[in-house]
């Protein structure tokens, strides 16, 4: 069980824009284990996204991965030829999008689509076992009527379908890790539980390590074994998800829990904010870069940045409070 | 497929409206706009019993609409009068010329093509680099320049100067004559010799129609091509591991096709204009050619409205051709 697939050290990266670099991944470890629902969080725009596409080297430009290393099952990807990483992409690493409206070609049938990474990974041997293949997946992710809907178009097809077909996509060639990226932000509520329960499906069914990306600290505490906690660039806290939402420790992660809306008795709903804004990351505060924000700051968390320790088992902080000076 | 079948059943059922309305256009202008000055002034003098003959021969003192479907039948059955510059019937003479003008826009096209798309790929593939500032200059410097000096100056460069293609005039007429298309029917009947020389006296007003246009259509490509590549769906190919040339070819390449189907069909227009030009420059016994005569010798009506009406179905064609093409690449129109 605690056998580890992925493995990210050290890793950094940074977007070379005109107005400057802006160092969006500022040093991230975190590490996943075989068979595990993994998941990260953090408030929009602090990495979440840019760390997991490193994973499968697709870091958008201007970005570029200036150093670090990230081992899947065992293999330095980013020091393996692009024709090798081509190998993991679609075939173990399936990536369920943020944004399934527009991941789909608007030229091509959204079964072919599906089949695409059976075809270029040689799973299939023609086009037309291809297509049994994409129908079978269709009726796994639940589409209604599979064979019709493999058939349409993507204007064709309304947005809880396309995130299907994503889905599908992503799990055509039985990939060792699903890494879904905020796989509910652009549906509604309904369609978000079905989404949920047939990504938890899909684990018991293939034992899938599942990597969910989310701000939903309600989905990550339906879904995940562990959870680490993103902020500007770097993990503040990493732990089971039963610790860290019984007992946070990272100020931030503490201000996240309380940002969630809670309703009260006299069914009021509360949410306290976390005062301050995301920093600039092209000139990020030195030290702990969550110092501007944190009510509980000191002296050297302007100065240097705070170790990963872990204060208790398995639960890891970068934080001044719990790190030896 | 079926839902392709339909959409070509409707696109051909909207041609029928399409041109009458463009017939319509021209009837107005030839028809209800000029009054006749001359019965205006002088109608006391006019004998006017032979004027009334000849307003019935022609059928003016019918209402308009009835005008108008006498105007459509004749222009479908080619009676398009005389030429008061050659004597001939005009629809005889436009049978030898309006060939020339159609093979000269129809390989303006696809220079247009073979030089435009390549060049937008390229600049796309490698932009930024300095190859990709080099096409963007030529481009602009392309289409800055009208056709009339492109003609000028080709023609004295690779004629006059360096007489490395025949400048002037039609090539070989082939052993038999289908279309009127020297190139097309010497291919037909397989005359080699005549083939060959035909492409080389094409080659100059073709090339020098062409630039322009290419380099409109490089910059289109260039920019399509990028946008495509820059688009979340090609994104998306490679997070399946699509390796790069199928990413390119087969998603981002057909994607960036799409506006070059409609700007490059609506350019063939502007070719067919441009070929009044180029016809002139190259001396080439063209449809444009015979016009620009005829207006300029006699003033001649009739040949005017032939030649327009050619040109409107011509262009009507082409616009249904572009229409299917796109039909046939997109899904999205076929609703
Ligand atoms: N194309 C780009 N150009 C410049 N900077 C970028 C670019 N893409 C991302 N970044 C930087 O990387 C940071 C992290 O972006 P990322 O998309 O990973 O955020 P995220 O955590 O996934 O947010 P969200 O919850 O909105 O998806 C951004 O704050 C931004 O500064
Ligand atoms: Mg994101």
């Amino acid at each position: 069980m605690n056998e580890e697939i992925l493995r990210i050290e050290g890793l950094k990266v940074y977007f070379y824009t005109y107005a400057g670099v802006v160092k969006a991944i500022e040093g991230v470890n975190l590490s996943v284990r075989k068979g595990e629902c993994f998941g990260l969080v953090g408030e929009t725009g602090c990495g979440k996204s840019v760390t997991m596409r490193s994973v499968i080297k697709l870091v958008p430009p201007p970005g570029r991965i200036v150093s670090g290393k990230i081992y899947f099952e065992g293999l330095d990807v980013l020091s393996l030829p692009e024709s090798e990483v081509r190998k993991l992409r679609g075939r173990k690493i399936g990536f369920i999008v943020q944004e399934p409206m527009s991941a789909l070609d608007p030229l091509y049938k959204v079964g072919y689509q599906a089949g695409e990474p059976l075809l270029v990974h040689g799973l299939v041997k023609d086009v037309k076992e291809m297509w049994k293949r994409v129908v079978n997946l269709f009726k796994t992710v639940m589409i209604p009527e599979p064979k019709e809907r493999s058939r349409n178009y993507p204007h064709e097809l309304s947005g809880g379908m396309k995130q299907r077909v994503v889905i599908a996509t992503a799990i055509s060639c039985v990939p060792d890790l699903i890494i879904a990226d905020e796989p509910t932000t652009n549906v509604d509520v309904t369609i978000q539980a079905q989404i949920l329960d047939l990504l938890r499906d899909l684990r018991r069914k293939y034992g899938t390590t599942l990597i969910l990306v989310t701000h939903n600290l309600g989905i990550v505490a339906e879904m995940c074994d562990r959870v680490a906690v993103m902020y500007a660039g770097q993990i503040v806290e990493l732990a089971n998800v039963y610790d860290l939402f019984k007992d946070p420790l990272h100020p931030y992660t503490k201000g996240l829990l309380e940002a969630v809306p809670i309703i009260t008795k006299s069914r009021e709903v509360r949410l306290k904010p976390i005062p301050g804004t995301i920093p600039n990351l092209i000139r990020p505060p030195p030290g702990c870069r969550f110092h501007p924000r944190c009510s509980l700051v000191a002296e050297i968390c302007k100065r240097e940045r705070p170790p990963m320790v872990e204060v208790k088992p398995e639960h890891y902080v970068a934080c001044w409070l719990y790190a030896k000076r | 497929m079926a839902e392709y079948k339909y959409y070509l059943i409707r696109r051909l059922l909207t041609f029928i409206p399409t041109i009458l309305g463009a017939l319509f256009i021209t009837f107005i202008v030839s028809h209800v706009v000029p009054m006749m000055p001359a019965k205006a002034g002088f109608a006391r003098h006019l004998n006017l019993e032979a004027l009334k003959r000849l307003e019935q021969l022609y059928h003016l003192d019918k209402p308009w609409w009835e005008q108008f479907a006498y105007y459509v039948r004749d222009l479908f059955t080619g009676h398009w009068g005389t030429s008061m510059m050659s004597g001939r019937p005009i629809f005889e003479d436009l049978r030898d010329y309006y060939p020339v003008t159609v093979q000269l826009a129809i390989a303006g096209e696809a220079l247009i093509l073979l030089i435009g798309v390549p060049l937008g790929i390229v600049a796309a593939m490698k932009q930024d680099k300095w190859i990709d500032y080099v096409i963007r200059v030529f481009s602009l410097v392309a289409y800055s320049m009208p056709y009339f000096l492109w003609a000028i100056g080709i023609q004295l460069l690779f004629y006059w100067k360096l007489g490395w293609f025949p400048g002037i005039g039609l090539g070989k007429p082939p052993a038999k004559i289908y279309t009127g298309m020297y190139l097309l029917d010497s291919l037909l009947c397989g005359d080699w010799s005549s083939f060959i020389d035909n492409l080389r006296h094409l080659f100059l007003p073709a090339f020098s129609l062409a630039l322009p246009n290419a380099g409109v259509i490089a910059r289109l490509m260039r920019g399509s091509l990028l946008d495509a590549l820059s688009s979340e769906y090609i994104d998306y190919t490679r997070m399946k591991g699509l390796p790069e040339r199928m990413v390119v070819l087969k998603h981002a390449m057909k994607n960036a096709i799409i506006p070059i189907i409609t700007v490059g069909g609506l350019m063939f227009g502007g070719l067919l204009g441009g070929a009044f030009i180029t016809e002139t420059v190259f001396a080439l016994a063209g449809a444009g050619r015979y016009t620009v005569m005829a207006v300029l010798r006699s003033m001649d009506i009739p040949v005017i409205m032939a030649t327009t009406f050619l040109i409107v179905m011509t262009y009507l064609l082409v616009n249904l051709v572009v229409d299917l093409l796109y039909g046939a690449v997109d899904p999205r129109v076929r609703l």
